[in-house]
């Protein structure tokens, strides 16, 4: 029953680190992760100065190009869940490791096709800047902007918990202050990339760490694939041989395949994973940095090139990493398989104790640090933007003195950006807090919950908002909350966490939702609220504003 | 305030009228609050060019009582008393023109209402909609597949590859056909119309 939340949890396991053999390969580290913070800072302070306007803050002032933003794109998209977590996964569990990634891939045809270019053309800052193009009512603005701000918030606790344990891990130290220190740390940065630099220095670490974190999967997958002369066949046989599972080892089940509730867990996952990515607020702010609607599909190509080979090479390194070092090893390392591919570069370079390896541990390591920053950089971006823009600006400030729909007197966006910094360190101080306290819990379901959360409450929104004509404003705001609280409700009632030894409450018992993940539950809950909320509207919907919506969504009259 | 653009640019001249309002909220993103919120401005001024592809010659500026032109040019006390300061400050460009008169609302019915858009539209909807519904079932059959029929998923099909491994590796490469072969409908099939209503000039601009 615990088995999606190991998953999804990549990184984060309640359990102490264990001891990682100690010696050069984590000095080095320390410098190369030191190299990391003075190049990012670097980069934020350089191009921090290159504007002030929202349109920087928000969108970095929209002159990427789509290569840049393809791989920014992969960058935010590609945490250290996924650069260590998924790798480790098919370390572990083979097949279902790779089960698992598929998801991850699938979910961009999703961005592509249905949201990608329509939001660049619809909106300006956030994703409900679309939905108020049609729908200008402050109440879908806070309930977008609400879900928003959760969505990222959950996504950022679970990740920067997951540092925690993580760079403690890489460093080979189980004491608990390295990883306080770590997250309090990786979330001071994240403050100072974000307030000082905005969308466009964190669409440049981005693209830096995107750049490595590719880089560093291309040479450990051609070093891997010449030690096994390209025969991937043997790879696979010998990983089989060295998993402990034999040939299960390369068939479905051995992860996920338990029981029948397990099974239903991990479909409700893959929904989650598919629907969700297309609602993750960080994803769907990086479109406006692009100037136009091609330019937004253009990048969402790269990123689906990127992302796709990445997780391709990620299942080649897991593979290998079980031939190399054995299921048992990579197991003792850390339960959740995450030093799998540090591990795989410490063989791959020659070994323990050899300087190759030494050098191939820590630049892995340091690659996953880098991951780490971004992505963290990235959630707290999208997360101010939408509070400042959206529910401070949007809901909050803008006065519902309208005429024909006009806001008037609303604050300037000078104002607004000033808010959105301060929101960024507030928020990135909450989220340290939080992050804190939750470090001996287990966290690990926030992941699938961002995901599950992102489909059930943003993605329907979206799609009727760019698709259905007689959608209304209540529709919109019953969308969001008959998807967010159903989610958030199911999964307090469920064993992550309670009543299960795994659970944040391990010693209490309350629960009554048998699944992890809750999108079998919310997803289809967060279209149908929606559908009830428009056929129940007083008020028709306004076609003239669909009208404008539409043509604007699809031709990319007037956009920003 | 006369109805400036029915004597102006026909077909070839469209385009630039598109361009105009997006590279004045390039350069002037900070004046102009709240995009969204506010029914632009700037594009009513490609309304004439666009009306009659959109409903018709005859109808052209009067298309339904609801739109009489008195209404639609009347100076609305909302509209006209801050032309330049809440919404985007016309830049020189538009400065060659009337300032909009239109309500853009009107324009955006028109232009939906346009044959043009509506094969635009049309395109878009026959490839995207079948091709989604395609590709979630296809990946949701194949995770149910693990659990219905774990038996099949297992049987071999060229050495230590499993017929588990080789609908993995398909969901892979109908990932990044379909990515392709959307990018490509997108590009024979819509760009050329979309950017027939807009986007031309400003791609060159910036």
């Amino acid at each position: 029953m615990t088995t999606v939340t190991t998953m999804t949890a990549v990184m984060t396991t309640a359990t102490p680190p264990p001891v990682a053999p100690a010696g050069d390969h984590h000095d080095m580290a320390i410098a190369l992760f030191a190299v990391v913070v003075v190049v990012t800072l670097g980069i934020t302070l350089w191009v921090g100065r290159q504007g002030n306007a929202a349109e920087d803050f928000y969108a970095g002032g929209r002159d990427f190009t789509p290569l840049q933003n393809g791989f920014a794109l992969s960058g935010d998209y590609l945490s250290a869940a996924s650069f260590l977590g998924v790798a480790g996964l098919i370390a572990l569990y083979g097949y279902d490791g790779v089960l698992y990634s598929i998801g991850f891939l699938v979910a961009w045809l999703v961005v592509l096709m249905l949201v990608a270019e329509l939001v660049r053309n619809a909106g300006r800052y956030t994703l409900a800047d679309v939905l108020a193009l049609r729908l200008r009512h402050r109440k879908v603005r806070a309930a977008a902007g609400g879900a928003s701000v959760m969505v990222t918030l959950l996504y950022l606790v679970a990740q920067m918990v997951g540092a925690g344990s993580l760079v403690a891990l890489l460093l080979g130290t189980g004491s608990p202050h390295a990883r306080t220190w770590t997250i309090v740390a990786v979330g001071a940065l994240m403050i100072v990339y974000v307030t000082i630099g905005g969308m466009r220095a964190t669409t440049w670490i981005q693209i830096v760490k995107a750049f490595l974190l590719t880089a560093g999967s291309v040479l450990l997958t051609v070093l891997l694939l010449v030690r096994f002369h390209g025969d991937v066949f043997e790879l696979m046989r010998q990983a089989a041989d060295h998993s402990g599972a034999g040939a299960r080892y390369l068939e479905p089940g051995l992860k996920y395949g338990a029981t029948l509730t397990s099974r239903l867990d991990f479909f409700s996952l893959g929904l989650a994973l598919v629907l969700g990515t297309a609602g993750l607020p960080h994803i769907l702010s990086r479109f406006y940095t692009v100037p136009t609607a091609r330019a937004a599909r253009r990048s969402t190509m790269w990123a689906i090139g990127l992302v796709g080979g990445f997780y391709l090479m990620a299942i080649v390194l897991g593979l290998g990493a079980t031939a190399l070092v054995g299921s048992a090893e990579v197991r003792h390392a850390n339960s959740a398989g995450n030093t799998a591919v540090p591990l795989l570069a410490l063989v791959l370079g020659g070994g323990n104790g050899s300087t190759g390896g030494a050098v191939l541990f820590a630049l892995i390591s340091a690659i996953a640090f880098a991951t780490i920053l971004a992505v963290v950089a990235g959630l707290t971006l999208a997360s101010s933007a939408a509070f400042a823009h959206d529910i401070w600006a949007g809901a909050w400030r803008g006065r519902p003195r309208t005429r024909r729909g006009r806001i008037v007197e609303k604050p300037s966006e000078q104002q607004e950006v000033v808010v959105a910094r301060f929101a960024a360190a507030g928020i990135g101080a909450a989220a340290i807090v939080i992050s804190l306290f939750a470090q001996q819990l287990n966290v690990a379901f926030l992941v699938g919950l961002a995901f599950a959360v992102a489909a059930s409450s943003n993605l329907p929104v979206l799609l009727y908002s760019l698709f259905w004509s007689r959608f209304t404003a209540r529709g919109a705001v019953w969308s969001v909350y008959g998807g967010l609280l159903p989610a958030i409700t199911l999964v307090f009632f469920s064993p992550v966490v309670s009543g299960s030894k795994e659970a944040l409450f391990p010693g209490i018992d309350f629960h009554w939702f048998p699944l992890e993940n809750p999108g079998i539950i919310s997803i289809p809950l967060g279209f149908l609220a929606g559908w009830i909320g428009t056929l129940t509207s007083a008020e028709p919907a306004d076609a003239d504003r669909f009208a404008e919506l539409e043509v604007r969504a699809l031709t990319g009259a007037g956009a920003a | 305030m006369p109805q400036q653009q029915t004597s102006s640019p026909d077909q070839g001249q469209r385009f630039d009228w598109w361009a105009v309002p997006a590279a004045a909220t390039a350069s002037e993103s900070a004046a102009e609050p709240l995009r969204t919120a506010v029914p632009a401005q700037p594009t009513p001024t490609r309304t004439a060019p666009d009306r009659p592809t959109a409903v018709g010659p005859d109808q052209a500026f009067v298309p339904d009582p609801a739109f009489a032109p008195d209404s639609a040019f009347a100076p609305d006390p909302a509209f006209t008393s801050d032309p330049a300061s809440d919404d985007e400050p016309e830049p020189e460009p538009v400065a060659a023109y009337e300032p909009p008169v239109l309500d853009s609302t009107e324009v955006y019915r028109a232009v939906q209402a346009s044959a043009a858009f509506q094969e635009i539209r049309r395109s878009y909807r026959a490839f995207v909609l079948p091709t989604s519904c395609a590709f979630l079932c296809w990946f949701l059959v194949y995770v149910a597949a693990q659990a219905a029929a774990p038996v099949a998923m297992r049987s071999e099909v060229a050495g230590p590859l499993n017929v588990a491994w080789l609908l993995g590796l398909l969901q892979f490469a109908s990932t990044f056909l379909l990515a392709w072969l959307y990018a490509r409908n997108a590009r024979t099939k819509r760009d050329r119309a979309a950017l027939g209503l807009r986007w031309d000039t400003q791609d060159q601009l910036r």
